[in-house]
């Protein structure tokens, strides 16, 4: 069974609450909630969308995860640039660009609770997700660095 | 040790396990030689090595991460760039103080992430029109230790503030 098929299954179950059995279908184990790309994606949009977040900007941390992530394939570990989260260890890290409108700290706080969150929606771990969040640069009313 | 996938148990026959160790060997010397040519298909992608190397050229850009005090909802650190930023920020905004550089000693981190800032030392011009020197410096310190607190949660590192040149303001 492909990724997809494994997601789509889920997103039914979930929406339909029961499934429907008067067709005749064959007999599967229920699909295992995985991270999947579609959630990374989505991931990526609950970060941006924080006020005070300007956009993800990877560094060599999450980059070099992104292609371990990619060569070993793992169901369990997603990561794209800027962004890792692995369900095995229970942690993510998300490297961001701030825009200054904000306090720093409370928008890394605001971060980590909208990632937790929504990985928490998925149902693939059983603690909450540690989100570490290292911030990148941030950009001061008048004056741009980084 | 190799299991066998019809019968799940180990593999123990000492010419299955030779003839195992060379076939590794075999892909593992075709990979070698594939790489050595330049076969594309064994090489890391165009978009990858881009990636790569933009991230280096950030890191090198960033500094290395500074841990930071955790939030209530998990652990954080910040780029020595970023801290630098918002130091910066906070003398400019100073009447008749300008930021020239800031520098910053660390206590001790972890691996490649420096401890939180334990000293902060502020480099800056003052206004010729400044009145007070001393009270120029001490509002820059108040300046940075409000903008540490404020933004990062950071208490009381110490501040040290130089002022190396004056300026026509």
């Amino acid at each position: 069974m492909s990724a997809d098929e494994t997601a789509d299954q889920t997103t039914d179950r979930t929406a339909a609450g029961t499934p429907d059995t008067s067709a005749e279908v064959p007999s599967q184990v229920p699909a295992e909630p995985t991270l999947q790309p579609t959630t990374s994606d989505r991931l990526v949009g609950v970060v941006t969308a924080v006020p005070g977040v300007s956009g993800i900007e990877p560094g060599i941390a999450t980059t070099v995860g992104a292609i371990d992530a990619r060569l070993r394939r793992s169901p369990d570990r997603y990561a794209r640039y800027g962004l890792v989260v692995d369900a095995d260890t229970g942690t993510a890290t998300v490297e961001v660009a701030l825009d200054g409108t904000r306090p720093v700290r409370e928008v890394v706080a605001d971060v980590q609770r909208a990632v937790a969150a929504a990985v928490a929606e998925v149902g693939v771990l059983d603690e909450p997700l540690r989100v570490h969040v290292r911030v990148q640069s941030v950009t001061t009313p008048g004056i741009t660095h980084g | 040790m190799p299991i066998d996938p019809d019968t799940d148990a180990e593999i123990t026959d000492e010419a299955t396990e030779k003839r195992y160790r060379e076939l590794v060997d075999t892909v593992v010397r075709q990979w070698n030689d594939l790489e050595a040519a330049g076969d594309r298909s064994v090489q890391l992608s165009a978009e990858v090595l881009t990636g790569l190397k933009d991230a280096v050229r950030a890191d090198a850009r960033h500094g290395p991460q500074v841990e930071m005090p955790p939030t209530d909802a998990g652990p954080w650190t910040t780029s020595e760039l970023a801290l630098r930023t918002l130091v910066r920020h906070a003398v400019d905004a100073v009447p008749d103080a300008l930021s020239l550089r800031t520098s910053f000693d660390y206590a001790d981190g972890e691996g490649r992430t420096r401890g939180r800032p334990d000293r902060i030392t502020c480099r800056i011009s003052a206004s010729t029109r400044t009145p007070n020197l001393p009270a120029l410096g001490e509002a820059v310190r108040t300046a940075v230790a409000t903008a540490c607190q404020d933004e990062l949660a950071l208490a009381a590192p110490a501040i040290d503030v130089h002022i190396e040149d004056l300026h026509e303001r």
